[in-house]
Protein backbone atom coordinates (compact mmCIF):
# COMPACT_ATOMS: atom_id res chain seq x y z
CA UNK A 1 0.00 0.00 0.00
CA UNK A 2 2.71 2.33 0.55
CA UNK A 3 3.93 1.94 -3.10
CA UNK A 4 0.75 3.78 -4.11
CA UNK A 5 0.69 6.19 -1.35
CA UNK A 6 4.27 7.33 -2.51
CA UNK A 7 2.97 7.31 -6.44
CA UNK A 8 -0.30 9.33 -5.11
CA UNK A 9 1.81 11.75 -3.47
CA UNK A 10 4.35 12.40 -6.23
CA UNK A 11 1.90 12.70 -8.67
CA UNK A 12 -0.62 14.94 -6.39
CA UNK A 13 2.95 16.72 -5.85
CA UNK A 14 3.07 17.23 -9.73
CA UNK A 15 -0.11 18.65 -10.01
CA UNK A 16 0.03 20.64 -7.90
CA UNK A 17 2.64 22.32 -9.25
CA UNK A 18 1.06 22.53 -12.27
CA UNK A 19 -1.75 24.26 -10.49
CA UNK A 20 0.35 26.93 -9.31
CA UNK A 21 2.88 27.28 -12.24
CA UNK A 22 0.64 26.95 -15.17
CA UNK A 23 3.76 26.16 -17.26
CA UNK A 24 2.86 23.44 -19.04
CA UNK A 25 -0.93 22.67 -19.41
CA UNK A 26 -1.81 26.43 -20.65
CA UNK A 27 1.34 25.93 -23.72
CA UNK A 28 0.13 22.74 -24.50
CA UNK A 29 -3.59 24.17 -24.99
CA UNK A 30 -2.42 26.77 -27.20
CA UNK A 31 -0.26 25.04 -29.36
CA UNK A 32 -3.12 22.30 -29.98
CA UNK A 33 -5.64 24.99 -30.60
CA UNK A 34 -3.41 26.88 -32.90
CA UNK A 35 -2.07 24.28 -34.81
CA UNK A 36 -5.82 22.77 -35.72
CA UNK A 37 -6.69 26.45 -36.62
CA UNK A 38 -3.83 26.81 -38.91
CA UNK A 39 -4.69 22.65 -40.50
CA UNK A 40 -8.40 23.99 -40.16
CA UNK A 41 -7.77 26.95 -42.69
CA UNK A 42 -5.05 25.41 -44.86
CA UNK A 43 -5.99 22.35 -45.97
CA UNK A 44 -8.25 22.64 -49.12
CA UNK A 45 -11.84 21.84 -48.75
CA UNK A 46 -12.66 18.11 -49.90
CA UNK A 47 -9.97 17.32 -47.90
CA UNK A 48 -10.39 13.06 -46.55
CA UNK A 49 -11.51 12.29 -43.35
CA UNK A 50 -8.67 10.53 -42.95
CA UNK A 51 -6.09 13.59 -43.51
CA UNK A 52 -7.05 15.21 -40.97
CA UNK A 53 -6.84 12.56 -38.72
CA UNK A 54 -3.19 12.72 -39.62
CA UNK A 55 -3.01 16.20 -38.77
CA UNK A 56 -4.58 15.59 -35.51
CA UNK A 57 -2.44 12.82 -34.68
CA UNK A 58 0.34 15.31 -35.53
CA UNK A 59 -1.24 17.71 -33.32
CA UNK A 60 -1.71 15.86 -30.41
CA UNK A 61 2.17 13.94 -30.93
CA UNK A 62 3.92 17.64 -30.59
CA UNK A 63 1.82 18.55 -27.64
CA UNK A 64 2.63 15.18 -25.45
CA UNK A 65 6.03 16.62 -26.84
CA UNK A 66 5.77 19.93 -25.14
CA UNK A 67 3.77 17.86 -22.11
CA UNK A 68 6.81 15.69 -21.66
CA UNK A 69 9.70 17.85 -22.30
CA UNK A 70 8.74 19.95 -19.36
CA UNK A 71 7.52 17.28 -17.21
CA UNK A 72 10.66 17.05 -14.90
CA UNK A 73 11.58 20.76 -15.13
CA UNK A 74 11.43 21.74 -11.38
CA UNK A 75 13.54 18.34 -11.04
CA UNK A 76 16.29 19.20 -13.17
CA UNK A 77 16.53 22.63 -12.58
CA UNK A 78 16.23 22.49 -9.14
CA UNK A 79 18.33 19.39 -8.56
CA UNK A 80 15.52 17.36 -6.95
CA UNK A 81 17.17 14.23 -8.44
CA UNK A 82 19.11 14.29 -5.62
CA UNK A 83 16.50 14.74 -3.04
CA UNK A 84 14.24 12.13 -4.68
CA UNK A 85 16.94 9.44 -6.03
CA UNK A 86 18.36 9.05 -1.82
CA UNK A 87 14.60 8.60 -0.55
CA UNK A 88 14.11 5.10 0.39
CA UNK A 89 11.07 4.57 -2.48
CA UNK A 90 11.09 2.29 -4.73
CA UNK A 91 12.23 4.35 -7.42
CA UNK A 92 9.82 3.29 -10.33
CA UNK A 93 7.50 4.88 -7.95
CA UNK A 94 8.95 8.07 -9.21
CA UNK A 95 8.19 7.08 -12.61
CA UNK A 96 5.08 6.37 -11.82
CA UNK A 97 3.93 9.46 -10.40
CA UNK A 98 5.31 11.19 -13.02
CA UNK A 99 4.03 9.23 -15.62
CA UNK A 100 -0.09 9.99 -13.66
CA UNK A 101 0.48 13.54 -14.04
CA UNK A 102 1.65 13.50 -17.54
CA UNK A 103 -1.16 11.47 -18.80
CA UNK A 104 -4.00 14.31 -16.44
CA UNK A 105 -1.91 16.66 -18.57
CA UNK A 106 -2.67 15.10 -21.91
CA UNK A 107 -6.19 13.90 -21.45
CA UNK A 108 -6.59 18.04 -20.19
CA UNK A 109 -5.33 18.84 -23.05
CA UNK A 110 -7.27 16.49 -25.43
CA UNK A 111 -10.70 17.35 -23.38
CA UNK A 112 -10.22 20.63 -25.49
CA UNK A 113 -8.49 19.53 -28.66
CA UNK A 114 -11.02 17.13 -29.34
CA UNK A 115 -13.96 18.73 -29.45
CA UNK A 116 -11.85 21.76 -31.51
CA UNK A 117 -11.24 18.80 -34.18
CA UNK A 118 -14.92 17.80 -34.51
CA UNK A 119 -15.34 21.81 -34.65
CA UNK A 120 -12.78 22.17 -37.35
CA UNK A 121 -13.01 19.06 -39.49
CA UNK A 122 -16.12 16.39 -39.63
CA UNK A 123 -16.62 15.21 -36.63
CA UNK A 124 -15.28 12.06 -34.33
CA UNK A 125 -16.09 8.73 -33.57
CA UNK A 126 -15.97 6.83 -30.11
CA UNK A 127 -13.18 4.50 -32.02
CA UNK A 128 -10.89 7.32 -32.01
CA UNK A 129 -11.54 8.87 -28.67
CA UNK A 130 -10.46 5.14 -27.71
CA UNK A 131 -7.31 5.51 -29.69
CA UNK A 132 -6.23 8.86 -28.82
CA UNK A 133 -6.90 7.78 -24.88
CA UNK A 134 -4.75 4.11 -25.27
CA UNK A 135 -2.42 6.50 -26.85
CA UNK A 136 -1.97 8.86 -23.74
CA UNK A 137 -1.44 5.83 -21.43
CA UNK A 138 1.54 5.00 -24.22
CA UNK A 139 2.97 8.28 -24.38
CA UNK A 140 2.92 9.01 -20.74
CA UNK A 141 4.32 5.78 -19.55
CA UNK A 142 7.11 5.34 -21.87
CA UNK A 143 7.44 9.23 -21.89
CA UNK A 144 7.63 9.78 -18.64
CA UNK A 145 11.62 8.51 -18.21
CA UNK A 146 12.94 6.55 -15.69
CA UNK A 147 14.91 8.50 -12.85
CA UNK A 148 18.57 7.44 -12.68
CA UNK A 149 20.72 8.95 -9.64
CA UNK A 150 22.87 11.55 -11.83
CA UNK A 151 19.55 12.45 -13.38
CA UNK A 152 20.45 11.55 -16.88
CA UNK A 153 18.12 10.15 -19.77
CA UNK A 154 19.28 7.04 -22.07
CA UNK A 155 19.98 9.55 -24.90
CA UNK A 156 23.68 9.81 -25.90
CA UNK A 157 24.07 13.68 -26.28
CA UNK A 158 25.05 15.74 -23.60
CA UNK A 159 23.04 18.76 -23.79
CA UNK A 160 20.51 18.85 -21.12
CA UNK A 161 18.12 20.76 -23.48
CA UNK A 162 17.80 18.29 -26.16
CA UNK A 163 18.33 15.29 -24.44
CA UNK A 164 15.09 15.37 -23.02
CA UNK A 165 13.11 16.21 -26.39
CA UNK A 166 15.24 13.33 -28.17
CA UNK A 167 13.81 10.72 -25.76
CA UNK A 168 10.29 11.96 -25.54
CA UNK A 169 10.52 12.37 -28.91
CA UNK A 170 10.80 9.02 -29.64
CA UNK A 171 8.68 7.17 -26.81
CA UNK A 172 5.52 10.02 -27.89
CA UNK A 173 6.02 8.49 -31.81
CA UNK A 174 6.46 4.79 -30.43
CA UNK A 175 3.29 4.87 -28.49
CA UNK A 176 1.26 7.14 -31.03
CA UNK A 177 2.26 4.69 -34.32
CA UNK A 178 -0.71 2.10 -33.58
CA UNK A 179 -3.23 3.98 -32.45
CA UNK A 180 -3.21 6.58 -35.27
CA UNK A 181 -2.84 3.67 -37.69
CA UNK A 182 -6.03 2.12 -36.27
CA UNK A 183 -8.40 5.51 -36.40
CA UNK A 184 -6.92 5.79 -40.23
CA UNK A 185 -7.54 2.46 -41.30
CA UNK A 186 -11.19 2.90 -39.57
CA UNK A 187 -12.46 5.75 -40.95
CA UNK A 188 -10.96 5.30 -44.39
CA UNK A 189 -14.48 5.72 -45.83
CA UNK A 190 -15.49 9.11 -43.83
CA UNK A 191 -16.44 11.80 -46.14
CA UNK A 192 -14.74 14.61 -46.46
CA UNK A 193 -13.91 18.03 -44.05
CA UNK A 194 -16.28 20.55 -43.21
CA UNK A 195 -16.49 23.66 -45.98
CA UNK A 196 -15.41 26.41 -44.26
CA UNK A 197 -17.72 29.83 -44.64
CA UNK B 1 30.11 4.35 8.23
CA UNK B 2 31.95 4.98 5.22
CA UNK B 3 34.95 3.72 4.12
CA UNK B 4 36.64 5.08 1.50
CA UNK B 5 39.97 3.76 -0.35
CA UNK B 6 41.92 5.30 -3.09
CA UNK B 7 39.00 6.90 -4.67
CA UNK B 8 39.09 9.22 -7.97
CA UNK B 9 37.02 10.51 -10.10
CA UNK B 10 37.44 11.49 -13.70
CA UNK B 11 35.33 13.72 -16.06
CA UNK B 12 36.39 12.29 -19.56
CA UNK B 13 39.97 13.62 -20.38
CA UNK B 14 39.73 15.95 -17.18
CA UNK B 15 40.85 14.03 -13.10
CA UNK B 16 38.96 15.86 -10.27
CA UNK B 17 40.67 14.01 -7.58
CA UNK B 18 42.69 10.86 -7.19
CA UNK B 19 43.71 8.99 -4.38
CA UNK B 20 41.83 10.57 -1.86
CA UNK B 21 41.00 8.01 1.57
CA UNK B 22 37.88 8.56 3.42
CA UNK B 23 37.28 7.57 6.93
CA UNK B 24 34.42 8.51 8.50
CA UNK B 25 32.48 7.35 11.68
CA UNK B 26 29.39 8.42 14.19
CA UNK B 27 30.71 11.14 15.82
CA UNK B 28 33.52 12.62 13.46
CA UNK B 29 32.78 15.79 11.40
CA UNK B 30 35.06 15.49 8.41
CA UNK B 31 36.01 19.29 7.21
CA UNK B 32 36.51 19.03 3.00
CA UNK B 33 38.00 22.42 2.14
CA UNK B 34 39.23 23.74 -0.95
CA UNK B 35 39.14 26.80 -3.68
CA UNK B 36 36.25 26.57 -5.94
CA UNK B 37 36.38 23.93 -9.04
CA UNK B 38 38.43 21.43 -6.75
CA UNK B 39 36.26 19.12 -6.33
CA UNK B 40 34.32 18.75 -3.29
CA UNK B 41 31.00 19.00 -4.37
CA UNK B 42 31.98 15.93 -6.54
CA UNK B 43 33.68 13.77 -3.87
CA UNK B 44 30.32 14.90 -1.41
CA UNK B 45 28.43 13.21 -4.31
CA UNK B 46 30.22 10.51 -4.56
CA UNK B 47 30.22 9.78 -0.39
CA UNK B 48 25.98 10.25 -0.98
CA UNK B 49 25.99 7.55 -3.88
CA UNK B 50 24.82 10.20 -6.14
CA UNK B 51 27.97 10.10 -8.48
CA UNK B 52 30.05 6.61 -9.05
CA UNK B 53 33.88 6.98 -8.79
CA UNK B 54 36.17 6.13 -11.70
CA UNK B 55 38.47 3.98 -9.27
CA UNK B 56 39.37 3.00 -5.50
CA UNK B 57 36.51 0.99 -2.82
CA UNK B 58 34.13 2.80 -1.28
CA UNK B 59 31.53 1.30 1.27
CA UNK B 60 28.75 3.72 2.18
CA UNK B 61 25.58 3.33 4.33
CA UNK B 62 22.00 2.54 2.84
CA UNK B 63 21.00 5.60 1.29
CA UNK B 64 17.89 6.13 3.46
CA UNK B 65 20.26 6.56 6.54
CA UNK B 66 22.21 9.81 4.28
CA UNK B 67 20.90 13.25 4.43
CA UNK B 68 22.59 15.18 1.42
CA UNK B 69 22.19 19.10 1.15
CA UNK B 70 23.80 20.03 -2.15
CA UNK B 71 24.26 23.40 -3.33
CA UNK B 72 20.43 24.29 -3.84
CA UNK B 73 18.38 23.12 -0.76
CA UNK B 74 16.50 20.74 -3.04
CA UNK B 75 13.17 21.25 -2.25
CA UNK B 76 9.93 22.32 -4.64
CA UNK B 77 9.81 26.37 -4.94
CA UNK B 78 6.02 26.01 -5.79
CA UNK B 79 5.14 24.33 -2.50
CA UNK B 80 5.12 25.67 0.74
CA UNK B 81 7.40 24.25 3.29
CA UNK B 82 4.86 22.21 5.09
CA UNK B 83 4.10 20.56 1.41
CA UNK B 84 7.52 20.11 1.44
CA UNK B 85 8.87 17.92 3.92
CA UNK B 86 5.27 16.12 3.79
CA UNK B 87 6.03 14.81 0.53
CA UNK B 88 9.78 14.05 1.57
CA UNK B 89 8.56 12.57 5.29
CA UNK B 90 5.77 10.35 3.22
CA UNK B 91 9.15 9.28 0.91
CA UNK B 92 11.21 8.43 4.09
CA UNK B 93 8.47 6.64 5.58
CA UNK B 94 8.75 8.38 8.81
CA UNK B 95 6.27 7.61 11.57
CA UNK B 96 4.30 10.62 13.26
CA UNK B 97 5.60 13.33 9.97
CA UNK B 98 3.75 15.79 11.40
CA UNK B 99 5.02 16.06 14.52
CA UNK B 100 8.61 15.94 13.50
CA UNK B 101 8.00 18.28 10.78
CA UNK B 102 6.45 20.80 12.83
CA UNK B 103 9.40 20.51 15.48
CA UNK B 104 12.03 21.03 12.49
CA UNK B 105 9.76 24.33 11.14
CA UNK B 106 9.77 25.37 14.99
CA UNK B 107 13.66 24.67 15.49
CA UNK B 108 14.65 26.47 11.91
CA UNK B 109 12.30 29.75 12.74
CA UNK B 110 9.80 28.50 9.60
CA UNK B 111 7.09 27.34 11.25
CA UNK B 112 5.20 31.46 10.86
CA UNK B 113 5.69 30.89 7.17
CA UNK B 114 4.82 26.98 6.65
CA UNK B 115 1.95 27.93 4.36
CA UNK B 116 3.95 30.54 2.03
CA UNK B 117 5.53 29.15 -0.86
CA UNK B 118 8.99 28.78 -0.94
CA UNK B 119 9.80 30.76 -3.80
CA UNK B 120 8.85 33.80 -2.01
CA UNK B 121 11.45 32.90 0.30
CA UNK B 122 14.90 34.67 0.45
CA UNK B 123 17.72 32.41 0.04
CA UNK B 124 18.81 32.67 3.51
CA UNK B 125 15.10 30.70 4.57
CA UNK B 126 15.29 28.43 1.42
CA UNK B 127 18.82 27.09 3.31
CA UNK B 128 17.13 26.89 6.55
CA UNK B 129 14.60 24.51 5.07
CA UNK B 130 17.03 22.68 3.03
CA UNK B 131 18.36 21.88 6.18
CA UNK B 132 14.65 20.87 7.56
CA UNK B 133 14.37 18.36 4.36
CA UNK B 134 17.83 16.85 5.47
CA UNK B 135 17.25 16.21 9.05
CA UNK B 136 13.92 15.15 8.54
CA UNK B 137 14.69 11.67 8.59
CA UNK B 138 17.25 12.00 11.18
CA UNK B 139 19.95 10.41 9.25
CA UNK B 140 22.94 8.87 10.65
CA UNK B 141 25.08 10.07 7.87
CA UNK B 142 24.75 14.14 6.91
CA UNK B 143 26.72 15.65 3.86
CA UNK B 144 26.39 18.96 3.82
CA UNK B 145 28.21 20.87 0.74
CA UNK B 146 28.61 24.55 1.75
CA UNK B 147 25.71 24.46 4.51
CA UNK B 148 26.57 28.22 5.71
CA UNK B 149 25.39 29.87 2.21
CA UNK B 150 23.15 32.42 2.80
CA UNK B 151 22.37 32.01 6.51
CA UNK B 152 22.37 35.09 8.28
CA UNK B 153 23.60 34.90 12.05
CA UNK B 154 21.06 33.11 13.61
CA UNK B 155 21.27 30.38 10.99
CA UNK B 156 24.56 30.16 11.15
CA UNK B 157 24.04 29.63 15.08
CA UNK B 158 21.10 26.89 14.15
CA UNK B 159 24.03 24.98 11.46
CA UNK B 160 25.92 25.31 14.43
CA UNK B 161 23.67 23.32 16.73
CA UNK B 162 23.15 20.45 14.46
CA UNK B 163 26.81 20.15 13.58
CA UNK B 164 27.32 19.90 17.36
CA UNK B 165 25.61 17.05 17.46
CA UNK B 166 27.11 14.11 18.16
CA UNK B 167 24.82 10.94 17.17
CA UNK B 168 26.27 10.79 13.39
CA UNK B 169 29.07 11.18 10.83
CA UNK B 170 29.25 14.42 8.82
CA UNK B 171 31.36 16.13 6.32
CA UNK B 172 30.98 19.17 5.38
CA UNK B 173 32.24 20.80 2.18
CA UNK B 174 33.13 24.48 1.94
CA UNK B 175 35.21 27.06 1.05
CA UNK B 176 34.78 28.90 3.85
CA UNK B 177 35.73 26.51 7.22
CA UNK B 178 35.30 29.29 9.93
CA UNK B 179 31.82 28.47 11.01
CA UNK B 180 32.82 24.76 10.88
CA UNK B 181 36.33 24.55 12.04
CA UNK B 182 35.54 24.31 15.84
CA UNK B 183 33.34 20.95 15.45
CA UNK B 184 36.01 19.28 12.85
CA UNK B 185 37.34 16.18 13.92
CA UNK B 186 39.29 14.95 10.41
CA UNK B 187 40.06 17.71 7.93
CA UNK B 188 40.80 16.72 3.86
CA UNK B 189 41.94 20.12 1.94
CA UNK B 190 41.70 19.92 -1.86
CA UNK B 191 44.04 22.60 -3.86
Amino acid sequence: MSYFADVGALARKDLLLELRAKETLPSMLVFVIATLTIFHFALPRGTGHVAALGLLWVALIFTALLGLTRAFVAEREQGLFDALVLAPCDRSALWLGKAIAVFAFLVAAEVVALPAFAIFFSGLDGRTVVAVALADVGIATVGAPWPSPAGRGSCSCRCSSCRSPCRSWSAASAATCGSSRSTTRSSASWPGRRSST
Amino acid sequence: MIRGRGLAKRYGERLVFDGVDVDLDRGRLLLVTGPNGSGKTTLLRVLAGLAATSAGELELPARETIGYLGHEPLVYRELTPLENLTLFGRLYRIPERGERIGMLLERFGLWEVRHERVSTFSRGMQQRLGLCRVLLHDPSLLLLDEPSNALDADGLELLAGVLGEHHRAVAVATHDPRSVEPFATDRLAFV
